[in-house]
């Protein structure tokens, strides 16, 4: 199906010489050929005259149906092309009018086969000349127009080829979500360790040249990059990399603190300015980084320069570690050439029990979160108990279980990767059980078995492309350096996310979440369902299904676009944004509204109460708009967060207007540049999970960064009651807690 | 003021905490026993930041926790004197 025009390409159906085709019976049609001087233009450029039993051969090759309704198909089709006296006969209108023949014989099956999977002119003007919305990450330019043409057709063969009809059908109309069907040959995401590229150095399959273990930490860091590069060829989203700081520093003992600081500069911008690989997006880049030394890694032996064992375990190179992580944060504090955050690679630094037993903590902790204030690149990641995590994507974590903690002595083991993401449309469940809780549980359990089936499906197809091992299309993930292919099948995850989970419970209660208690336990209530539902899925089908909150970029527009078509009037009460200028949205995942009037504490206590049963990760984010919280606020706040609520993760997210004029960079987003005046800016802010340029959003992350409650009188650095101080008034500052809080 | 108690199958002392749970309703004592393995009881767990069973709580008329007993089981002598105080 995916070859180019296959259907009048071997050299008998081309009228050519034969003997290198493949037709089953050459001489059977050959007078009944009409003589007419036609020519058909077929997809590998070429001119070739008619010949109609290049369609019977099709028909049959492709469809199986038997030759005498090839024959007289073509025949049919042939009087068609005769009588309309078609000047510019291709080879895809050839394969549209037999297709709709194949309609008028009833023959539908015959038809999906037969399809031709490809882009209306119309569309492909429009994808050349206008940006593509769906993912803010990709730019506009001719890159990633070659990226939005293959995955349209990609999309098509999913939903065509690899899905069921049902699982294709419940994502058309908007009941689940397929992510990232354009990349339906790659897994999801991968999450991995240094250790890989420091033992093994570059050698992968197709590489045009091998390098061994790198020397120098440069080289270290030109390996890493590379492979993520890589990586990122072969998977649909993100690339983490695990204690990234704790694995540099067996390269960097010795080094001055301007050497470091230059490697720290190195690894940022190496990151940020890869718009230059896949379809010009940069490379969704995370590096999970530790103050102190992971208890799990402390008596690991340490690999140095040249791959080789340093002799020490990384327990010894805390200095070093700590040292590089506090450079890389002095670079974010800088910002870019502009002043603008880095928009990769994200920094994401663990917060457990033993960061705060580490010396230096306070000060480290003050200096992160004076960079959250600042610039918003810190993202908090909440270990709590004997919990470790690798995190990625916009929340996406993988929490380390037994036989981690066992690979973590040979690290260079420790990879992750989730297999595909189906996210399931909470609001809609909600319509169509009319307040029949009985329905609304039924129809939740309805769904998450069509998503389980999406992954069966998925499965499937990735197995069988990773089947033609090192020679086939996924070689790199069948690379065996360690004992295991590099994507291990049998450790990887099913995610399953959901969205609207506050308009659910506003149609079902007629009441938001932030609303009342009542209404947080409902949610509570719908997920723990979710949660219970997926465990019983994962045993049943003997594949680890997990709960994660979906980013949701471009879904939660989706789906309130499509509800706004099928559940009228209902869904104009719940959909958040502006219908008449078409900027709908659901809310994320399990997030109570953005345009809440809630203070910091009391988002991240009830946004947090809903993270321990989402065990691939969880966000909270706190918008700040133009306010600047003093660093000291912000570290007391993350230290309450650890200790007094549930919650997974939190970023703060500044506003800031880039001016290409004058090229300064300023606080808020502005139409115009405060300082010059020219209207030539960019507003950049955090969208689902990371920071971009809001002029590349869609037209529902649009209508959400306008309703965002920007919590700036609390966070303000001065003015009033501001400042998170941690004090036990808190709730008193915030009489809209809901929560009842321990 | 009334009591919640959370359970699960499996856990060795859960069996515990009910029998003081019903000694408590004989005497007149509200009390909500939830099982983490229900939506509903999963749900009521990880509002009060239940992390292990058996939890034993009491809570005043504002659905606010004023007492709790984590992963051990109290005599009902002692769940009484705090709804009292």
């Amino acid at each position: 199906m995916f070859g180019p025009e296959d259907l009048t390409l071997t050299p008998f159906d081309a009228g050519l010489p034969s003997g290198t085709g493949q037709p089953s019976e050459p001489d059977l049609f050959a007078g009944e050929t009409t003589d007419m001087a036609l020519f058909v233009r077929t997809s590998d450029d070429q001119v070739v005259t008619w010949n109609r039993a290049r369609i019977v051969d099709a028909l049959v090759r492709e469809t199986s149906i038997d030759r005498a309704t090839a024959d007289a198909i073509s025949l049919e089709v042939e009087r068609v092309i005769t009588a309309a006296r078609i000047r510019k006969l291709t080879a895809a209108l050839v394969r549209e009018l037999v297709d709709a023949k194949l309609v008028e014989y009833g023959l539908e099956s015959a038809r999906r086969k037969h399809m031709r999977l490809g882009v209306p002119l119309y569309d492909v003007e429009r994808l050349i000349l206008c940006q593509n919305k769906e993912n803010a990450n990709i730019p506009h330019g001719p890159e990633a127009t070659n990226l939005t043409l293959a995955e349209s057709i990609k999309k098509d063969y999913a939903l065509h080829e690899v899905f069921s009809e049902d699982v294709s059908d419940a994502h058309m109309r908007g009941a689940i979500h397929l992510h990232d069907l354009g990349f339906i040959d790659r897994p999801y995401c991968s999450g991995q360790s240094l250790e890989y590229v420091k033992k093994f150095g570059l050698a992968m399959p197709n590489s045009l040249s091998v390098a061994r273990p790198a020397k120098h930490a440069e080289v270290l860091l030109a390996h890493m990059v590379k492979f993520s590069a890589a990586l990122q060829s072969h998977f649909a989203g993100a690339i983490g990399w695990d204690a990234v700081n704790l694995f540099f520093a067996p390269y960097i003992e010795g080094m001055s603190d301007a050497g470091i600081h230059q490697l720290a500069q190195m690894i940022i911008f190496e990151y940020s300015q890869q718009a230059v690989a896949r379809g010009g997006q940069a490379i969704f880049s995370d590096i999970n980084l530790y103050w102190e030394i992971p208890r799990h890694f402390e008596t690991v032996p340490a690999i140095g320069p040249g791959g080789r064992y340093t002799g020490k375990s990384y327990g010894e190179y805390g200095e070093w570690a700590r040292k590089l992580l506090w450079a890389l944060f002095d670079v974010y504090m800088e910002g870019d050439g502009m002043g603008r955050p880095f928009f990769f690679p994200k920094p994401l630094v663990h917060i457990t029990e033993k960061f705060f037993n580490t010396p230096g903590h306070k000060d480290f902790l003050t200096h992160i979160a004076r960079c959250s204030a600042k610039m918003g690149n810190t993202y908090y990641v909440f270990d709590r108990g004997e919990t470790a995590k690798i995190s990625e994507c916009c929340r996406l974590s993988f929490k380390l279980e037994k036989q981690d903690f066992e690979d973590a002595r040979e690290p260079w083991k420790m990879r992750y990767s989730a297999l595909q993401n189906v996210t399931i449309n909470l609001p809609r469940i909600a319509y169509e059980a009319n307040g029949s809780e009985s329905e609304l549980f039924r129809g939740l359990a309805e769904r998450m078995e069509t998503a389980a089936r999406a992954h069966m499906q998925k499965r499937y197809f990735i197995e069988r492309l990773l089947s033609f091992g090192e020679d086939g299309p996924l070689a790199l993930l069948t690379m065996n350096r360690d004992g295991a292919p590099y994507l291990r099948m049998n450790r990887v995850s099913y995610l399953i996310g959901m969205v609207g989970l506050n308009e659910m419970v506003k149609v079902h209660t007629g009441h938001e979440m932030h609303e009342g208690a009542p209404y947080v336990k409902y949610g509570l209530k719908i997920i723990a369902q979710m949660k219970l539902l997926t465990e019983r899925l994962a045993e049943k089908h003997g594949m680890r299904f997990v709960l994660e909150q979906t980013p949701a970029e471009s879904t939660a527009h989706r789906f309130a676009k499509l509800d706004l078509r099928y559940h009228s009037p209902a869904s104009g009460h719940a959909v958040k944004g502006d219908i008449s200028r078409g900027t709908v949205y659901y809310t994320n995942s399990t997030y109570i509204p953005v345009s809440a009037n809630v203070g910091p504490i009391t988002r991240v206590r009830t946004e947090g109460l809903f993270h321990p049963m989402i065990e691939a990760g969880s966000l909270t984010h706190i918008w700040l708009g133009e306010a600047e919280p003093s660093a000291e606020s912000v570290a007391n706040f993350v230290e309450k967060i650890f200790r007094n609520t549930q919650n997974d993760q939190v970023a703060l997210s500044p506003e800031f207007t880039a001016c290409d004029g004058c090229g300064k960079t300023t606080r808020g987003i502005h139409e115009s540049c405060p300082s010059c005046g020219s209207g030539d800016v960019d507003a950049i802010t955090r969208i689902t999970g990371y920071f971009t340029k809001v002029s590349s959003w869609n037209k529902g992350k649009l209508g959400e960064l306008k309703d965002r409650f920007r919590n700036e009188p609390f966070l303000r650095k001065e003015g009033p009651g501001a400042g998170y101080q941690g004090s036990a008034s808190e709730e008193q500052k915030e009489p809209e807690t809901v929560l009842a809080g321990e | 003021m009334n009591v919640k108690v959370f359970v699960k199958d499996g856990c060795s002392k859960c069996p515990a905490a009910k029998i003081v749970a019903g000694k408590l309703k004989e005497d007149g004592i509200e009390v909500q026993e939830y099982s983490m393995e229900t939506a509903e009881g999963l749900a009521e767990g990880v509002f009060y930041g239940v992390m292990s069973t058996p939890t034993m709580m009491v809570v005043n008329g504002e659905d606010e926790p004023v007492s709790a007993w984590r992963g051990v089981v109290p005599a009902a002598e002692e769940v009484k004197q705090a709804i009292v105080h």
